[in-house]
């Protein structure tokens, strides 16, 4: 019983770790920057449409689980 | 508003991607960022259709500091056309090129470089360029404290003939540094320790970014030095 309290949390925080990632990316990929700026978040995406116009990639490299 | 604006314009004459990582299950490109030469966050590099860097853009992320980096781009497809046409000091500038963006390993820029003749000045050049790029190479195959301590070794032989990264700000100069302060205090050299912190707090030791970096080197240091005058084997 006494370690219940202290597993609980560690059970809901490790899961709310594993959420949480998915979360900030959704967040993430909602900002109106990225969203009304034309960006594409596909790698395989950005050389295809690359190939097709003959246009240089410009790659900008963030991350979401940091927040 | 005016900046998003003037960059809106700028981008119509690319293709925008914005790459995430994210560290969630099943993440198509996790390690994009290490393979395109990004150590940190944000980075911003061009790529060509295939992927390929052509430049990593290290200054101002403003649409003046994109466009120059763009139009260094524009000189390196230049230099490939040039070096296609047979012009021999193309060629070499082109290779050297290749190599600095990492185009190419080292066997391969190695077996280009027979191909070609090359002044003294040229060679030296070259030699600089596959020094850094094995760098490079070596800092980007750590993934453990045991890859660590190995490029710390290598690095502590650079060192000892004054070879080191030529950027004090690149990332490659700083791990260059860290690994050979791992490597002195895995091996007990105190004097290879002070060496490394020492011209990393030369060249970084205003920087606040650093500071708790430093303040535990010196501490490690002091451990080391205190732990060699023990050393019984000296009495």
């Amino acid at each position: 019983m006494k370690l219940f309290g202290p597993l609980l949390v560690l059970v809901l925080s490790s899961t709310a770790w594993a959420q949480s990632n998915e979360e900030k990316l959704a967040k993430k990929l909602k900002e109106p920057w990225l969203v009304e700026g034309g960006w594409v978040t596909d790698y395989d995406k950005a050389r295809e449409e690359a190939k097709k116009s003959g246009k240089l990639i410009f790659a900008y490299f963030s991350r979401s689980y940091a927040y | 508003m005016k900046d998003a604006e003037n960059f809106q314009k700028w981008a119509k004459s690319v293709v925008l991607f914005s790459h995430i990582t994210s560290r969630v299950d099943g993440e198509k490109y996790p390690n994009l960022l290490s393979e395109k030469g990004g150590r940190g966050f944000p980075y911003c590099v061009f790529l060509d259709e295939e992927g390929n860097v052509l430049a990593k853009h290290e200054g101002p992320r403003t649409v003046e500091g994109f466009t120059k980096t763009a139009n260094s781009v524009k000189s390196f497809l230049e230099l490939k056309e040039k070096a296609a046409s047979g012009d021999e000091g193309a060629k070499f500038d082109y290779l050297l090129a290749r190599i600095e963006l990492g185009h190419l390993s080292a066997d391969d820029a190695k077996k280009e470089c027979d191909g070609l003749k090359l002044t003294k000045v040229q060679s030296a050049k070259i030699e600089k360029a596959l020094t850094n790029l094995m760098i490079s190479d070596t800092i980007k195959g750590v993934r453990s404290k045991e890859a660590a301590v190995a490029a710390g070794k290598k690095f502590a032989s650079l060192l000892a003939e004054e070879v080191t990264p030529a950027d004090p700000n690149s990332n490659e100069w700083l791990s260059f540094m860290a690994y050979t302060m791992l490597y002195a205090e895995e091996t007990g050299d105190p004097g290879l320790f002070e060496d490394a912190y020492g011209r990393f707090k030369e060249k970084h030791g205003q920087n606040r970014r650093y500071a708790k970096f430093l303040e535990k080197a010196e501490k490690r240091l002091e451990d080391l030095k205190g732990s060699d005058e023990d050393d019984p084997n000296d009495k």
